[in-house]
């Protein structure tokens, strides 16, 4: 059972998309192909749908090899980034589209496409045309249509993206528990990494070709592989090279590696002179996020700035240009790492 | 996308007929050129070249060309300038008054400027067998494609820039002086290409009104060569240099199209509503493309309609063209209508079918080196085309079924630039997203691809048939006289003595006017295309 994906490969031109990936995503379980924009996750994507032929590799799905199978021979379903909705049929007739290849009874078909509306909260829309739904709705529709044939795995290739951000929020909590709620195992394409968290089990970090990492959202959070990954991820106070070396000295962090992460929700902001223990430092630069406060601090002792974002109640003094404050910084808030990239 | 196996076998067929409709047919030419039977190799060539009556003809048929283009341009250019800069009620209907004369056919618009200053023309002056006739017919033909290819491509790349120099201190004048018009001139230097190409291998409009043999072009003399004088070794030598010259155009066309594809600043056009010295430009250019548009076939209308004897309204031209079923080679309306309602059916059925499995194969097995072959019967003069098929078929030409071949690749340019775009314009996620729901490529076609590509199925469908109704060279070499088309018909007529043959001229034009118009109607309605 599962998805299994070995040594896959494939190239545009001088561009390799995809770079000798091999992943796994168990039985039942949820991944996350989490990336930016470029780095071959929507190619892996449909490297598995079999939409595109692979170089070199192979893809597994329940146990058989389906690399030289067409997407119709696959069994699974796909979400498209812009829902692929065909326009010319009905909600119900684009629901029912994989039953009637499938060769399901009418009677059965029209209970199944009741059945999942009802799942999705579209009840009743069966005889509207795809066309007049908001952007949430056929974005419902075509989680329907996927789902509706009962494929043995399901793909979702950023299907939040076109969605504005309160709109996301709501989708992205119940696709979550439809995936939970589904057998299935499910592969879910995102460059948002909030979405990749809520949805899936385990996320995998892609970059350029590869995967970077393989973990649950606390391990990826805690322990990024590399620099890169710690970036993309959000982590703002990262050093490099000798920068590291010296922020380790200055600070006494841990030094196994050629870099050097604080995890700063772990840092706490002190008056300053409030303890010995703790790093003076200088409010250099205040802007307010919404209802968080991100303060640039330069840490003398530390040659270095640090960013440090928090809540009103967290701030031991006004926030101001110039203020001194005091970070008090528990070894386990530090994170070395090799600073090259890992390959799995 | 993987390459499926339906998009291969499309592909295929769609070559299978361009081989044996086009490319073979003109290998025979190019081979008879250089090697005719009876005489050595190049001979014929070279006695063609060296002869000062064809070089005569060569050098009547560039300069009529390049004096068309010249004035084409100059008629063209202000109306494209005043659409794409001006909103104003009518313009819709008056973009489609443009296709007019693009798809009416040569023998209704050569009827028409008869009608209008024939021997027996409604102006009272006979300009039959003058230049003047020869250029108003190919500025009727031709003005719209200036109008509508350089209007098009300035509504979509100017107004920014105009705002921008209006910005930078230029008045009105200076910015169509400095902006708009070296914007335009590329698109503008295409269509005149295309101009230039339709002038150079004029034929029906004329045969028609200028049959005197000094007006003879290429084309002209081409015809002449194959079935007057039956002298198909000269004719091959003719077609060869008309070919080449036609395919050296037609590449630097396809050049200029390719230029233009980048878009330069796009935006939404914006259109201002005409004031002052605008307005009565915009409503001189008006009147006058309505004189050139309407004219030649106010003129058809009324003389269609009046008898020899100057009675009007009068139904006389009409009972004319039942007439003379029992003399041999008279072709009456009712068998003319039917052979070419037969012929066009038939040509539109066979241009849908490989225009469609052209249209996939391009797009969905991304065979892209295919798609510039689609335009290449556009490049085929009609009576080449005819002329190949008698030396290459001429088993075929002897039975019915020469007449529908010609027809349905003279419409495969026009179906395939209708069906192209409308299959791009389907996101490529709709046949990824039935092909992981368990359809397979032919199943997704049918569910999928064909359902939303109705409208312009019709669309092209439309355009077929039109074309097919209106084909003249290649039918005109092609028919034999108990399968005379409408086109035929009416220049057998034309050909006779007497009134009366007049007259019935006039009624089959008028008939075919009418079809030609209905068939518009549904392509103003439905759909769009790249013409």
């Amino acid at each position: 059972m599962g998805l299994r994906v070995e040594r896959l490969s494939k190239s545009y031109g001088p561009v390799r998309a995809v770079d000798g990936v091999t992943l796994e995503v168990p039985a039942g379980a949820t991944l996350a192909l989490l990336g930016p924009s470029g780095c071959g996750k929507s190619t892996l994507l449909r490297l598995v749908a079999g939409l595109e032929p692979p170089d070199a590799g192979s893809v597994w799905i329940s146990g058989k090899d389906v690399t030289r199978l067409p997407p119709q021979r696959r069994d699974l379903g796909m979400v498209f980034q812009d829902y692929a909705l065909f326009p010319h049929l009905s909600v119900h007739d684009n629901v029912a589209f994989g039953l009637v290849e499938r060769r399901w009874e009418p009677s059965a078909r029209h209970g199944r496409v009741s059945e999942l509306l009802r799942l999705v909260g579209l009840a009743g829309t069966e005889g509207r045309r795809v066309t007049e739904l908001s952007g949430g709705q056929q974005q419902r529709v075509a989680l329907a249509r996927a789902m509706a044939p009962v494929p043995g795995l399901l793909l979702l290739d950023e299907p939040l993206s076109n969605l504005d951000e309160a709109l996301r929020a709501e989708l992205r909590g119940e696709i979550a528990d439809l995936l939970d709620a589904q057998e299935a195992e499910a592969l879910y394409v995102t460059h948002d990494q909030v979405e990749a968290f809520s949805v899936a089990d385990a996320v995998a970090v892609m970059r350029e070709g590869r995967i970077v990492q393989v973990g649950t959202a606390g391990e990826v959070l805690a322990a990024p592989a590399d620099p890169w990954t710690a970036r993309f991820l959000g982590h703002e106070n990262v050093w490099e090279g000798a920068e590291a070396t010296r922020v380790a000295e200055g600070a006494g962090a841990p030094t196994r590696g050629q870099a050097l992460l604080l995890r700063t929700d772990e840092v706490r902001l002190l008056a300053a002179g409030a303890s010995d223990r703790s790093a003076a430092a200088t409010v250099r630069g205040v802007v307010r996020e919404g209802m968080a406060w991100r303060l640039d601090l330069t840490v003398p002792a530390w040659g270095t700035d640090v960013r440090w974002i928090g809540h009103a109640r967290e701030l031991p003094v006004e926030p101001v240009k110039g203020a001194s404050l005091a970070l008090e910084v528990p070894s386990t808030a530090w994170h070395s790492f090799s600073g090259v990239n890992v390959p799995t | 996308m993987r390459r499926s196996g339906l998009s291969v076998l499309t592909g295929g067929l769609a070559i299978v007929f361009l081989t044996a409709s086009l490319f073979v047919p003109l290998g025979a030419i190019l081979w008879r050129g250089i090697a005719p039977e009876d005489a050595a190799l190049g001979t014929g060539l070279v006695d063609a070249v060296r002869d000062p009556y064809y070089l005569g003809r060569l050098w009547f048929t560039t300069w009529q060309a390049l004096l068309s283009t010249v004035l084409t341009v100059a008629i063209g250019l202000p109306s494209a300038l005043l659409l794409a800069r001006y909103r104003f009620s009518g313009r819709r209907l008056l973009t489609a008054a443009f296709t007019v004369p693009f798809v009416m056919p040569t023998v209704v618009a050569g009827m028409g400027f008869l009608a209008l200053a024939g021997p027996r023309g409604v102006l009272g002056v006979d300009l039959r067998n003058t230049i003047v006739i020869v250029l108003a017919a190919h500025v009727f033909y031709n003005f719209a494609i200036v109008a509508r290819l350089v209007s098009g491509f300035l509504e979509n790349a100017g107004p920014r820039l105009e705002q921008a120099a209006a910005t930078l201190g230029a008045g009105a004048w200076r910015t169509v002086w400095r902006v708009t018009l070296p914007l335009a001139l590329p698109a503008t230097v295409a269509a005149a290409t295309l101009v230039f190409i339709f002038c150079f291998t004029s034929f029906g409009v004329i045969l028609i009104l200028a049959p005197d043999a000094r007006f003879a072009t290429l084309e002209v003399e081409l015809y002449r060569l194959t079935l007057r004088l039956l002298r198909l070794d000269t004719a091959a030598a003719l077609a060869l240099v008309q070919l080449v010259v036609v395919g050296g155009l037609g590449l630097l066309y396809s050049a200029l199209q390719a230029r233009l594809a980048v878009p330069i600043a796009s935006g939404r056009a914006h259109q201002r509503r005409p004031r002052g010295l605008g307005a009565v430009l915009l409503g001189g250019d008006l009147v006058l493309i309505g004189a050139v548009v309407l004219a030649p076939l106010v003129a058809l209308g009324v003389q269609g309609l009046t008898a020899p004897d100057g009675s009007f309204p009068s139904a006389v031209n009409l009972q004319a063209m039942f007439g003379g079923t029992r003399s041999v080679g008279f072709a009456t309306l009712g068998l003319s209508l039917r052979n070419s309602l037969t012929f066009a059916s038939l040509s539109t059925v066979a241009a849908l079918v490989v225009g469609l499995a052209f249209a996939y194969a391009v797009v969905r097995g991304r065979l892209r080196w295919l798609d510039g072959l689609s335009l290449l019967p556009l490049a085929t003069s009609p009576v080449t085309l005819g002329l190949g098929y008698l030396i290459t078929y001429p088993w075929l030409v002897a039975t019915f079924w020469g007449v529908p071949l010609a027809h349905s690749l003279i419409a495969f340019p026009f179906v395939t630039r209708t069906l192209l775009p409308a299959l791009r314009a389907l996101p490529p996620s709709q046949a990824g997203a039935a092909a992981t729901l368990g359809a397979g490529p032919l199943r997704t076609l049918i569910r999928i691809e064909l359902p939303q590509l109705l409208p312009s199925l019709a669309v092209a469908a439309a355009f077929a048939f039109a074309v097919s109704l209106g084909e003249f060279g290649a039918s005109l070499l092609l028919v034999r006289p108990e399968h005379a088309t409408l086109p035929v018909a009416i220049f057998d007529r034309l050909g006779r003595p007497g009134a009366l043959n007049y007259g019935a001229a006039l009624g089959l034009s008028l008939v075919l006017m009418v079809v030609t118009a209905l068939i518009m109607l549904v392509l103003q309605r439905r759909g769009r295309s790249e013409f």
